[in-house]
């Protein structure tokens, strides 16, 4: 009876243990469980951010089209925020369950370092080494591992409202002080109530976020750059980085010709150039898209960003050139599919069903200018590539470099620290991290 | 006269039935704890001895990590953002604990009585407990908005609206008011429940001595709910400490950090920033903190039991 009983508890035990265990230790779906083969086809993933709010939708005649040629694989496509990209990309590759397939941008040399992306030099081609610059190609390596393939180039371009612009008679402004008076001009109170609703510029970034894009440009184009030669400070703690700075921060602090940070939240920022109250703004060409989706009825154009002080031409007109490329995950185990998606996408007739949509260019120039011949707002994206500026591929960038940058940003614009002692006081934050 | 038992179960056991008896009995007591332990032990107990090894070296989640002594520690206690992170995480136990706990008391004080409508209330004050807190943040995130309801208000009686989440001065309000209307409720239901324990006997006699209400309170109700009282106080200080969903979802730790706490500042360190090794580091010695405030707390409202 006794023995019974002690019996009895242990089996008990044994199945609430196994209870309790039986929901750890599963696969991820999204990742590389092996050969997931379902019936005759391999299962591969494929993560993104998102460059739209319908992301998924616009990739969807893409993953058709990848579908018909290929039914042998099975595509699971996963939209990944940007806000959380770093902790669900890196919780994804520690874990060992990353995607078979992922768009990264300037951030993988974090995941090159420790060995998390596939060289892919063996699966190159001669055709589709030729078909991207040196430079493109150079982009996507670091330390010697070959980590993407070039897919998209993004440039930044100033947008407009073309009614405001001509109401005003306003010219389209070629160099910063054009870009201040214009601005000045076009902002004004609409209504009369004593309180300004119609703003000549906007600093943010059209999610409402700040983003150091939009004042970056501004260091590049007055002489600056991110960082010193030798990569162990800023580049712009010197006369000619805080004059771009300056100016840029200015159009908020000092002249007031953009909102300030509080004047709205984050959403009604978002709405402000779609409901007709902002007059100009510069972002990457991709806001294009946004700008037709939320407001299709908005006439809108874009320019290239006005020249500052910068005595190189086309630095004059820096602007953010974020290039994204597609990688494999070392840990893949179905990597010969994995390129094929890779080899399918990066053919002009397929990116580009993806890339029109999305008002973005491809990592090709001539793919490009063929993609949108005249187009009014790309080909004036297209004539900024060779003004993009080049963000850093030190692993720290994104991760520890990045946030004090737009901290110092921030602390400027809001008027806790003057110009001088923001940007000192990041490049001291800077130094440290860098000497690591 | 019979002499009073007080062998304790165990002894009973072991004189009736034998040695081996107790054995088998307690083997059973084991056995049936043995899954919670074993639980315990990977999901709290190993994470907490790997995040202490994990504060002795440097490194990301991806890569490889190098053993670097007392370094990270060091970065930490030398580093004055910390502090004022945890500063704010003082600020906001200061101003929503005392808050928090009137406003919990006195509605338990009034649930206390049942009535025809006490369902209905007790349903009502029991619903923010219910949202998760992505929709409470976006409800308040709604309510204090520029244009929102809360400003509303305040233009018509005459008031500057501020854009609450966008200014350092208010965005930690906001913040608070959101812990308060979440974590209020919780204590509501203790409250209830330790007011409702207390036998009629304590007030009957109070009626007796002729105690008005507030004498009541004084010297029956409060000195009787002591327990439930430091129960509620302790839990919403490690709540407090604990700070980071409503920070997340409201205002992301700004604006210019001003809402950081020291929880977000572990997970922006690990998650954001690749330095696994400082936000380990980092919660190593805030657990000490937590221990250090909890111990205080409780030593200083030791008292006799009450009944």
């Amino acid at each position: 009876m006794k023995a019974m009983k002690t019996l009895v508890s242990i089996l008990l035990a044994g199945a609430l243990t196994a209870s309790v265990f039986s929901g750890c230790g599963k696969e991820g779906e999204g990742g590389t469980s092996g050969d997931a083969k379902s019936g005759e086809t391999t299962k591969i993933t494929f993560w993104k951010a998102p460059h739209a709010s319908n992301e998924a939708e616009l990739w969807q005649p893409v993953f058709d089209k990848f579908a018909e040629e290929h039914p042998e694989i099975e595509l699971e496509f996963l939209v990944t925020p940007w806000e959380s990209w770093n902790e669900k990309y890196s919780a994804a590759f520690a874990g060992g369950t990353p995607p078979d397939v992922s768009y990264m941008t300037e951030g993988f040399p974090n995941f090159v370092a420790a060995g998390q992306l596939e060289d892919l030099t063996p699966y190159i081609t001669d055709e589709l080494k030729d078909k991207y610059t040196d430079a493109l190609w150079s982009s996507g390596e670091y330390d010697g591992v070959m980590a993407r393939v070039p897919f998209l180039n993004l440039t930044s371009i100033v947008f407009y409202n073309k009614a405001l612009l001509e109401a005003d008679g306003v010219e389209i402004p070629q160099t910063w002080d054009e870009l201040l008076a214009a601005a000045q001009t076009l902002t004004k109170d609409t209504d009369g109530d004593g309180k300004t609703d119609q703003w000549g510029y906007f600093l943010n970034h059209f999610t409402g976020e700040i983003s150091i894009h939009q004042t970056a440009p501004y260091i590049y184009q007055s002489g600056g750059t991110f960082l010193n030669e030798d990569e162990t400070a800023l580049g712009f703690n010197n006369e000619e980085g805080i004059r771009g700075l300056r100016f840029v921060t200015d159009l908020m602090v000092k002249y007031k010709v953009a909102p300030a940070l509080d004047d709205y939240s984050a959403e009604e920022a978002q709405q402000l150039f779609y409901n007709g109250k902002v007059a100009m703004f510069a972002d990457q060409c991709q806001a294009g898209s946004a700008i037709k989706t939320n407001a299709p009825d908005l006439d809108f154009g874009a320019f290239q960003m006005p020249a500052g002080p910068n005595p190189d031409e086309a630095m004059s007109r820096a602007n953010y050139g974020g290039n994204g490329g597609l990688s494999i995950a070392s840990a893949s185990k179905v990597k010969d599919q994995a390129w094929t998606l890779i080899e399918f996408l990066t053919l002009e007739e397929n990116g580009a069903i993806y890339l029109k949509a999305n008002n973005m260019l491809d990592a090709s120039a001539e793919v490009s200018k063929e993609m949108w011949g005249d187009d009014e707002i790309m080909s004036v994206a297209a004539d900024a590539v060779p003004s993009a500026y080049p963000v850093p591929t030190d692993p720290r960038w994104f991760s520890q470099v990045d946030p004090v940058i737009k901290l110092m940003i921030e602390e400027i614009l809001r008027g806790t620290k003057d110009v001088e002692t923001a940007v000192a006081d990041a490049d001291a934050q800077v130094k440290e991290i860098l000497a690591q | 006269m019979k002499e009073k038992n007080t062998d304790t179960v165990s002894t009973i056991v072991t004189k009736k039935y034998g040695t081996k008896a107790r054995q088998r009995e307690m083997l059973s007591g084991y056995l049936f704890i043995l899954p919670f332990m074993l639980f315990l032990i990977t999901f709290s107990l190993l994470p907490i001895i790997m995040t202490f090894i994990q504060s002795f070296q440097t490194g990301g989640t991806v890569g490889p990590r190098t053993f670097v002594g007392l370094q990270n520690y060091v970065k930490i206690l030398t580093d004055r953002q910390y502090y004022d992170y945890l500063l704010n995480n003082f600020l906001y136990i200061i101003m929503s604990l005392p808050v928090g706990q009137f406003i919990a008391f006195g509605l338990a004080l009034y649930l206390k009585k049942t009535s025809k409508l006490s369902p209905f209330f007790e349903t009502v004050y029991f619903m923010p407990l219910l949202i998760s807190m992505v929709a409470a943040s976006m409800i308040m995130s709604y309510m204090f908005s520029v244009n929102g309801p809360i400003n509303y208000l305040l233009e018509i009686i005459g008031i500057d609206a501020p854009n609450w989440l966008n200014k350092t001065e208010t965005a930690r309000i906001v913040i608070v008011i959101l812990e308060i209307w979440k974590g209020c409720t919780f204590y509501i239901y203790i409250y209830v429940a330790a007011l409702r324990g207390i036998p009629n006997d304590f007030y009957e006699v109070g009626l007796i001595e002729g105690a008005n209400p507030w004498q009541m309170l004084r010297k029956v109700t409060l000195p009787l709910m002591r327990n439930s009282i430091l129960l509620c106080i302790v839990m919403s200080t490690i709540w407090q400490l604990q700070l980071f969903d409503s920070v997340f979802t409201t205002t992301n730790g700004g604006p210019l950090n001003s809402t950081k706490t020291v929880v977000f500042a572990i997970y922006e360190l690990t998650f954001k920033n690749n330095l696994t090794g400082l936000g380990a580091a980092l919660s190593m010695l805030f657990l000490l903190v937590i221990l250090l405030i909890t111990a205080l707390q409780l030593r200083l409202n030791k008292g006799d039991i009450e009944y």
